[in-house]
């Protein structure tokens, strides 16, 4: 279930949320943006994503989430370098609004998919904490 | 929400013909060509009520939730042309979870009223006397 950073695409914001850096992949959604402040482009997504790089930076460890913004379920991996962000994302799931049937099937799936996300990430945690206090890590 | 005017037209094809407000964007590009051309999986919501006015030779008025939002639609017949008015009711908003699910639960009691209003009188009345 993890960012499978070697395909997913990334963006790269600095100590001022900046975005700096956007891969090739990323250009449809964030090209435009890039020189200018992350939460002045998605101001409602602030409060969602901020506190987990707030983490990142903060333990200097990358920090994996699953979050449901616009529309869409990501995967998201924050890996700190400094004080700046490197954001792997990978869409999961994607609502579809055109009919309201297709919006029940696409939110139940999309909430499904964010729990067994959610799920996935937790018990990963728990397993690196368990390797760590084994002294494996 | 208070445009009103939003509307188009259909020949006796549903080839868009006139687009009018807010249409002029999302289906201006379509014009000449079919109306389910241009919305996919309309059809079998709008066909019904379209395939009514032109056989009644009356307008006809529908609720239905398309593409992100819950409208009425008033479908008026000129012979085989109809003119259908579109009057935008709830828009879902996508935003998060939080705003999601708001807009949502406003788009299905409005689905929930529309469909209870459409409960001619007295079965309305009987189902009142059961609760």
């Amino acid at each position: 279930m993890a960012v499978a950073v070697q395909q997913a695409p990334y963006i790269v914001f600095d100590e001022e949320d900046r975005i700096v850096e956007v891969s090739e992949f990323a250009v449809p959604v964030f090209g435009s943006f890039l020189g200018k402040n992350l939460w002045d482009c998605f101001p409602d997504s602030r409060r969602l994503y901020q506190p987990h790089y707030t983490e990142a930076r903060r333990t200097g460890a990358p920090v994996e989430f699953a979050q449901y913004y616009n529309g869409r379920v990501m995967l998201v991996k924050a890996v700190p370098s400094g004080t700046r962000v490197t954001l792997w994302y990978d869409v999961i799931a994607i609502l579809d609004v055109l009919t309201i049937e297709g919006l029940r099937e696409s939110l139940d799936s999309a909430l499904a998919k964010l729990s067994a996300a959610e799920e996935t990430i937790r018990r990963e945690q728990v397993r690196t904490s368990l390797r760590l206090v084994g002294g494996r890590a | 929400m208070t445009r009103t005017d939003d509307r188009y037209v259909v020949d006796h094809d549903d080839r868009i013909v006139a687009v009018v407000g807010h249409f002029e964007d999302t289906l201006g590009p379509f014009l000449g060509h079919s109306l389910w051309e241009a919305s996919p999986q309309a059809e079998r919501l709008f066909a019904p009520y379209f395939a009514e006015a032109r056989r009644t030779g009356r307008g006809v008025e529908f609720t239905s939730f398309y593409a992100g939002r819950l409208a009425r639609r008033r479908v008026v017949p000129t012979g085989q042309i109809l003119t259908v008015h579109v009057t935008p009711l709830e828009e879902l908003d996508v935003r998060t979870l939080a705003t999601l699910s708001e807009s949502v639960l406003r788009v299905e009691a409005e689905l929930a009223r529309q469909a209870s209003e459409r409960l001619d009188p007295p079965a309305r009345a009987s189902l009142q006397a059961l609760l």
